[in-house]
Formats: C-alpha cells, sequence, structure tokens
C-alpha cells in the first residue's frame, strides 16, 4: 500500500519536473536565450509520450501547442537583434503571447552573455541608449548601474526590474513585470498581505489582474534573489467592493465557494474557479467573482483566492454564503496546509489571521473536505 | 492489545500519582519583602494566582506579589491559558471567531487559527513582542445541549448557550461538582438574538400571531391559505433536537400552547441551511433566529389586538420583541486564566459592540428612543383606553414622558414571579456600569413601572411601582461606586395605561409587565 503511494509518488514528482523542463525548454527555443537546453534535451526524450497535466511555466497561452514536438519550430521573418526597439521589451504592455519576431536555430545562436544579472562584472559597455526603466524610478537589480554601467540582456535590454500597475475596473490593479534578464524565473508578488507566487514567462515578463484590498495599493514582486520592485496605484471604486481572501502555501487544491443570495451548488450563483465569472460581472452590480492568484505547479507555491462582491452596487437584501472545499487527493491528503484568510473588518487594512487546517487523511481519497465556519458569510444590504 | 491499553493506562495512573507525592512541599511563595512564607504543593497557576495546598489548607496567593521557589514553580514566560469552549453553533461559528479575532489584534496578540474540521478548531494567541505562545482556545461547535454535556464532562470550560440550562442540567451540575449554574457569576450575556419565523421572499404572507405559529408548527394549519396566503400547503422547518433555538421554539412558543411539533418537519443542522432551505421554497415556513435571517424573510409577529412586533435590534434589546435569545457563556467554578478574563471582558465591552454587530446579532450598546418614534405605542394606548384607563389617565402618561427618551434597559420577570428574567439581569449589570462610569451623572434617570391588564387598575399600577422600585434597589446594589450625588434614580408608575402587547395572552402580559427607564435633561 504504502510503496505504491510511494512509487506513485515518485512517478509524479519525476513526470512534473521533465514537464516543467520540457515547457521550461519550449519556451526558451522562442528566443535566443537558452539558458538550460542541456538539461531539458536530457529530460525531454522519455517522457515526451507523458500528457501534460497542467500549465505551469505560464499564465497565458503558450504560443506552442502543448504536443508539438519541441524541435519543430516554425521558421520567424529574420530581425536583426539590434534594431528591436527597447520599447517592445520594457513597455508595460508587452503581449508576452507574442514570440519574439527573433527565431533562429539553437545551433545558430550567437554566444551572447545569457543572464547577465547572475554574472556580475560582464555588464556590457553602455551603448548610449537611454536608460527608460531607471527613468521610471524603478529598482534596478544591479547594484553599480548608472547611466554609464547598466547590465542588458542579450537584445540589448536592460536587465532593470519594472513593476507597473494601472487601475482596472471592479477594483482590479493590472500588474506587468518585466525583467529581461530573468526569463522563466519564481517570483513572488505581495499586496499588504496578500501573497501569491508566479513565473515570468521566456521574455522575463508577467502579467496578471490582482484584486486590491486597499488603497492606495501598494504591490511588490521579489525574485528568488531578493531582487524586487514595487508600484502603488490608487483605486477609486475600492468602497464598492468586498473581498475576502484565502491563500496557502504548497499545494493544497483549495476553493472558495460563494453561493449568493440562496444559490444552490451548480446554479448560476454558485461562483468559484470553475465557474469564476469576471470584473465585469461585478462592476455591472449583477453579482460577484472569483480570482485565482499564483498556481500550484512550483517547488514552494503560494496561492490564493479571492472572491469578490459588489456590496455598494447591489439590489439585493440577503447573505453570500462562503466555504472552503478541497478534494482530497494524492498531494494533499493527510497534511496539515498552512494559509491566511483576509475578511473584511470595519476599518482599514483587513488583518490576516493564521490558518492551519488539517486535510482528512488519504482513506478519504477523492471526497472533498467542505469547511463553512472559517469563512464568514457576507451580509449584503441593498443599496 | 487490551492489555498494551490496561498496561499503559496503570503506567499513567502511577505517574499521576507519583507525580502528586513527590510535589509535596514542591513551592515555597514568598512576599517581596521577605516577611511572609508559604510552603505546599502548587496546586494550580492561572498566570496570575497560585493555588497552593498548605498544612492550613488551600491557600490562593496573589503571584504578583510574591516570589516563587522550588521545584514545582511554573514558568511565568511559558504559561499558556488554555481553555476549551463549546455549545450553540450560532455563537460558536462566527461570533466568537470574531470576537477573538478582533480582541488578539488590539491587545498585541497573533493569532492562528488551528482547524481540525468545521466544528472542532483551536485559537493559538501569540505574543507579538515576545513571540511567546500566550493562549490556546479551543472550540467544538455542537448544541447548546452538547455543551452543557460538555461542561458536566469537565469536555468544556465555557457553554455558548441559547438557552438557561434546564433543571435536570442544573442538578447533574450539582452532582458533578459544578455548583449552582445558575448564580449570578456564572453566566455572562454577550449579545442578543431572537426566535424568528421565516418565509421566502416570494411567499406573500408577512405576519402570523403567536397562536397561529403554534396551530402550524404543531400540524393543525397545514394550508397557506388559512394564514391569507396562497392555496398551498404549508412546508415545516426546525432546527435539529438539541439546539437551543430548537428548544427555545418549544418552550415559548408550543408548550405554552400545548403543543409538540408536527412529524412532517424539516430539520436542520444549523440556521443558515434552514434559513437557505425555507428562502427556496415558497410554501416552506421555517424557525430561524434574528442572526440567521439570511436569504428568507421575517414574519412579523402579531397580537389579536392587532398590536404588531418586529425583530429589530432595538425591539429585541428592550425585550419588547416576544422572542428574544440572549447569547449566554455559562462559566465554570474555578477562576478562569487572566487572559480568558480579559476576553470576556472584552466581550462585554464597547470596543466588541462593532463585531457583534457585524456577525449579525445585537449588541449590548444603549440606544435612546425619543418619543416621536414611539407614535405605534401611544396609539395602542388610546387603542386599549377604556373604563379604567381615562383620558386624564392618558394625559398624565403623556405629560409624565415629554421631555424625555426611553433608554433601551427594559427591565421583565419570569411568569408569575417577581424574579428579573436572564436578559434583565444583564441589563442590571449594564445600567449599574454605566452609573459607575459616570454616563447619566447629571440626567436624571426614571424607573417607569407597567403593569398587564389583569385585575383592578389600582392594584396594577401598586404592582407597577413594587417591580420599579426593586430594579432601582437591585441597580443601585451592584453600581457601589457610582457618584450619588450626580446620579438621580427617580420611580413612577403608569400601571396598565401603555400596553406593548395583548393581555390575552401569556406572551402578551409578560410583555407588558415591565420597568421601563427614561432619561430626562436636568
Amino acid at each position: 500500500m504504502d510503496r505504491t503511494k510511494l512509487l506513485t509518488a515518485g512517478v509524479t514528482i519525476f513526470a512534473a519536473t521533465a514537464t516543467v523542463s520540457l515547457m521550461i525548454w519550449r519556451e526558451a527555443r522562442n528566443t535566443p536565450d537558452v539558458p538550460r537546453v542541456p538539461v531539458a534535451v536530457a529530460a525531454v526524450q522519455p517522457v515526451a509520450p507523458v500528457p501534460v497535466p497542467d500549465r505551469i511555466a505560464l499564465s497565458e497561452p503558450d504560443p506552442v501547442p502543448a504536443n508539438d514536438a519541441p524541435v519543430s519550430l516554425p521558421p520567424a521573418p529574420a530581425r536583426p537583434v539590434a534594431a528591436l526597439p527597447p520599447e517592445a521589451v520594457s513597455g508595460p504592455d508587452l503581449p508576452e503571447t507574442a514570440p519574439l519576431p527573433v527565431s533562429a536555430p539553437a545551433a545558430a545562436l550567437p554566444e551572447l552573455p545569457v543572464d547577465l544579472a547572475e554574472r556580475p562584472g560582464l555588464a556590457p559597455a553602455d551603448t548610449g541608449l537611454p536608460d527608460r526603466i531607471a527613468l521610471l524610478g524603478v529598482n534596478d537589480l544591479s547594484p553599480d548601474s548608472s547611466e554609464r554601467g547598466v547590465r542588458r540582456n542579450s537584445h540589448g535590454v536592460p536587465c532593470g526590474i519594472t513593476l507597473s500597475s494601472i487601475a482596472k475596473p471592479a477594483a482590479m490593479a493590472k500588474l506587468t513585470v518585466t525583467a529581461p534578464c530573468r526569463p522563466n524565473a519564481s517570483i513572488t508578488i505581495r499586496h499588504g498581505d496578500l501573497v501569491f507566487s508566479q513565473v515570468t514567462n521566456a521574455l522575463g515578463s508577467f502579467k496578471t489582474d490582482v484584486p486590491a484590498l486597499f488603497s492606495p495599493a501598494e504591490f511588490s514582486v521579489e525574485f528568488q534573489d531578493g531582487a524586487r520592485a514595487e508600484t502603488v496605484v490608487n483605486l477609486d471604486d475600492l468602497e464598492t467592493y468586498t473581498r475576502v481572501a484565502l491563500q496557502w502555501q504548497g499545494f493544497a487544491g483549495l476553493h472558495i465557494h460563494a453561493l449568493e443570495f440562496g444559490a444552490d451548488y451548480g446554479e448560476p450563483g454558485h461562483v468559484w474557479s470553475g465557474a469564476p465569472r469576471g470584473p465585469e460581472f461585478a462592476a455591472s452590480g449583477r453579482g460577484g467573482f472569483v480570482a485565482r492568484l499564483g498556481n500550484e505547479g512550483g517547488l514552494a507555491p503560494r496561492t490564493a483566492e479571492v472572491y469578490t462582491f459588489p456590496a455598494g452596487l447591489s439590489e439585493e437584501d440577503g447573505v453570500v454564503r462562503l466555504s472552503i472545499e478541497a478534494e482530497v487527493a494524492p498531494m494533499n491528503c493527510g497534511r496539515e496546509i498552512s494559509g491566511q484568510t483576509i475578511q473584511p473588518e470595519d476599518a482599514g487594512a483587513p488583518p490576516a489571521v493564521a490558518l492551519s487546517l488539517a486535510m482528512p487523511s488519504c482513506d478519504a481519497m477523492g471526497e472533498y473536505l467542505v469547511l463553512k465556519n472559517v469563512l464568514r458569510d457576507l451580509r449584503i444590504a441593498a443599496r | 492489545m487490551s492489555i498494551t491499553r490496561a498496561a499503559r493506562t496503570a503506567a499513567a495512573i502511577f505517574l499521576t500519582f507519583f507525580a502528586g507525592t513527590a510535589g509535596a512541599e514542591d513551592v515555597t511563595l514568598t512576599s517581596r519583602d521577605g516577611s511572609i512564607e508559604v510552603t505546599g504543593t502548587l496546586l494550580s497557576f492561572d498566570g496570575e494566582f497560585y493555588r497552593v495546598e498548605t498544612q492550613f489548607g488551600p491557600i490562593t496567593v496573589d503571584g504578583s506579589g510574591v516570589i516563587c521557589d522550588g521545584p514545582g514553580c511554573p514558568s511565568l514566560e511559558a504559561y499558556v491559558a488554555e481553555v476549551q469552549i463549546s455549545g450553540a453553533r450560532s455563537i460558536g461559528a462566527v461570533l466568537m471567531p470574531a470576537l477573538i479575532e478582533t480582541f488578539a489584534a488590539r491587545n498585541g496578540y497573533r493569532t492562528e487559527r488551528k482547524v481540525e474540521d468545521d466544528t472542532h478548531f483551536t485559537y493559538v494567541l501569540t505574543d507579538e513582542q515576545t513571540g511567546a505562545t500566550a493562549a490556546r482556545i479551543g472550540f467544538r461547535i455542537a448544541t447548546t445541549a452538547e455543551g452543557f454535556a460538555d461542561l458536566l464532562a469537565r469536555e468544556a470550560d465555557i457553554v455558548m448557550a441559547l438557552r438557561e440550562p434546564t433543571d435536570a442540567e442544573l442538578a447533574r451540575g450539582e452532582e458533578a461538582g459544578l455548583g449552582d449554574l445558575s448564580a449570578p457569576g456564572r453566566s455572562l450575556v454577550i449579545g442578543l438574538d431572537g426566535l424568528v419565523p421565516v418565509v421566502s421572499p416570494r411567499n406573500p404572507v408577512r405576519e402570523i400571531t403567536v397562536a397561529d405559529l403554534a396551530d402550524v408548527f404543531s400540524g393543525e394549519i397545514t394550508r397557506w391559505d388559512a394564514l391569507g396566503g396562497p392555496a398551498a400547503p404549508i412546508r415545516l422547518h426546525l432546527r435539529n433536537q438539541g439546539s437551543g433555538l430548537a428548544d427555545l421554539f418549544q418552550t415559548t412558543v408550543l408548550s405554552p400552547a400545548l403543543k409538540l411539533p408536527a412529524l412532517t418537519v424539516s430539520q436542520h443542522g444549523s440556521n443558515e441551511v434552514l434559513a437557505d432551505a425555507v428562502a427556496r421554497d415558497p410554501r416552506a415556513i421555517g424557525i430561524s433566529s434574528y442572526s440567521a435571517i439570511g436569504n428568507a424573510v421575517p414574519l412579523t409577529i402579531t397580537g389579536g389586538c392587532g398590536i404588531r412586533s418586529p425583530a429589530t435590534p432595538t425591539t429585541l434589546k428592550t425585550e419588547d420583541y416576544p422572542f428574544t435569545a440572549p447569547l449566554f457563556l455559562y462559566l465554570p467554578p474555578q477562576r478562569l486564566p487572566v487572559l480568558v478574563r480579559e476576553l470576556l471582558g472584552f466581550m462585554r465591552s464597547p470596543g466588541a459592540r462593532a463585531v457583534i454587530r457585524r456577525a449579525g446579532f445585537v449588541d449590548l450598546g444603549t440606544e435612546e428612543m425619543p418619543l416621536a418614534v414611539q407614535g405605534d405605542r401611544f396609539a395602542n394606548a388610546i387603542l386599549s383606553a377604556g373604563e379604567e384607563t381615562t383620558l386624564a389617565d392618558l394625559k398624565a402618561l403623556v405629560r409624565g414622558l415629554e421631555g424625555g427618551v426611553r433608554l433601551t434597559y427594559t427591565f421583565r420577570f419570569r411568569d408569575g414571579t417577581a424574579e428579573l428574567d436572564p436578559q434583565s439581569l444583564s441589563n442590571v449589570s449594564l445600567l449599574a456600569s454605566s452609573l459607575e462610569a459616570g454616563t447619566y451623572d447629571d440626567h436624571p434617570l426614571v424607573f417607569i413601572g407597567f403593569s398587564d391588564g389583569n385585575g383592578g387598575a389600582e392594584g396594577n399600577l401598586r404592582l407597577a411601582r413594587e417591580r420599579a422600585e426593586a430594579v432601582r434597589s437591585a441597580v443601585l446594589e451592584e453600581a457601589p461606586f457610582a457618584d450619588r450625588t450626580r446620579i438621580s434614580l427617580r420611580i413612577r408608575a403608569f400601571g396598565e395605561a401603555l400596553p406593548m402587547a395583548c393581555d390575552d395572552t401569556d406572551w402578551g402580559g409578560r410583555i407588558n409587565r415591565r420597568v421601563e427607564v427614561w432619561s430626562f435633561q436636568r
């Protein structure tokens, strides 16, 4: 019994590692930077037939279909690296789904220093381009960065990290992380007590919409080596929305379930990450939505879910029932999950309360853990 | 297997015994100036007081005044307040956690909630500065009845209850060495709730008499047409047996009518599930609580004589609503750890009121009701006036109340006795604290006695005055530190002149026999 479990766990971990490597490798093939090719190649062969279970490296669709053979990259129009305008990479609206218009067979790649950030002292000479990132006043990674000694990636884009934010409807903050020298890197994003982890894409960027818990809303992004950047955005419509957050470390598979105004499971008023709705729905006053932040795929993942209800727009009196649910699975059974809840309070930023959750034993595999008493129901009064 | 267990039990008993004897004379408490010394076996330490078994018997010593020496001395820093709380789901699921989290945040403790499952969890409070664990507060969410059972079995220290203990529970408490649970000081009221009949928002019926409510739930009225609703059968929903709310419904609505619930009743494990089930079914009626009306709508209780009693924070505070349900905490006979006593103190303090309201309950704060918002009451008074209550009486009443505001402190009595009911006892101590805090310095308070209309008007007036006097002395007795030169507590009585409900029912008479408190500008 136990040996079978161990074996299953081993195979799962191996498959996951191999899949991550495979995806990193595929990502890498889209850009001239090929930081981990040797490792990835070794992993590709035995894993190729394993179906990819989850999207791990990216938050948005990958330009390469997951089941494609990694070697059959479509030829792309060649374009000299130097001609790439730096704005296209460092600007806040970079579409990360589009591969860089620079693509060449891996073997033909020039021997460029790949991640200069990790090799201090290899800073290339100043090319005279204005350091747009430094002018934004955002943290630069390199300790000795200056007009004369800015590190750049293989495209000549400065290595500095930027984090920008834009207010969006339903008190959401659109965050854009750009870190041109840190592709496929783990990042931790913080907003007060709210924390989640993600991974930058092959270009070192990452975008997401985060529900703000307070305004002015400060956000920070931090890389594993401690490099970080910050941003602040005002959300004028924050008061309209009531938010409840649940976050945890490691694989727990937790979900917030909201039953709005007496809805039953599976009905339109049942909102969870399997039927999440979106900010537009809330902004129109019709009901709440769930945002899932971070992903549970990495090595030490931190995941959060935030349920938002437009209390200030509601035309109904009633209660939104909130529960925490999780399927008992091999990855979480018998474990103690540590996390936090952030629930609305009367004044100021809501305080986070630490939570430790004893998952049911592995005998209960496939059953559902349902906690109705941890999150307080929201009492909504019609405006 | 059983042999091993028996051996282990024997070993445990031996160890306990051994620890007991080896610990003899294990502490010496010396006063800070060295003048007094107490030696003995440490019985307990609650973070503040040592309890020591000495040759003269058990002695309790204030820890702040002594230095403890010996192997039995507890580490002051390592002391962890531990308490186990058990009982009513409606108090334990939402309100208590919210109160603990707020108390912790305001007193420099970090909070962790360790969840075992949905009905068992523990709050661990950690000192923010030292990082030391300060308290472990365990919860078992069940029913009022199970809470009392846990207290009797010594598996709980504090019971969350929606009703007072039954005579049987009181008797078993005495037997179990828990003393008299009904004694003053053994219970606290931390907030208010009320028993409320609910229906679906799609059901047109919005009010019901108490008599009809009893007939509906006993199965004698089975169709909505009989209540002025649509031609449809009635579906009944109640809480599960043992829940405080179900017990309260039985004792306040069904038992006085000598009835039992129909067998067709659907039972639910929580008020929330009940309210949602009712909200979804236009043919349903359920007994929920004010705090858990949820997505259903409440029915207003009406008297046969046309007096209406909706459940509102004000009518629950004044007990003008007939079915209030104070939120009780029943305490053990032994002294609780300091941190727990501070937590209980916080729960009754003004700082907890917003938390209590947010959790959907009615807080203990006082409200003022000027004459202008009491129009209904005066309309009732005029309608009920007759041979015994004359126009002159009504004029005297209005003149007497002019310029005053009614406070929500109201005092009512157990049926057929001169004994105050639990919510009124709680009001005595709340008003006494306000007097001691100087809230009513230079603002004369008038205790006004009212009676039901049964019997002669003159006798009722005398009774009403006696009750008002009794309440005033009870309040003064609890307020020894009030500044007697600045407070003024006067007595008046208006007898049966201002009825709140119809006298033709037991509950109506109970509502009418009352002492109100009015505040006047000097």
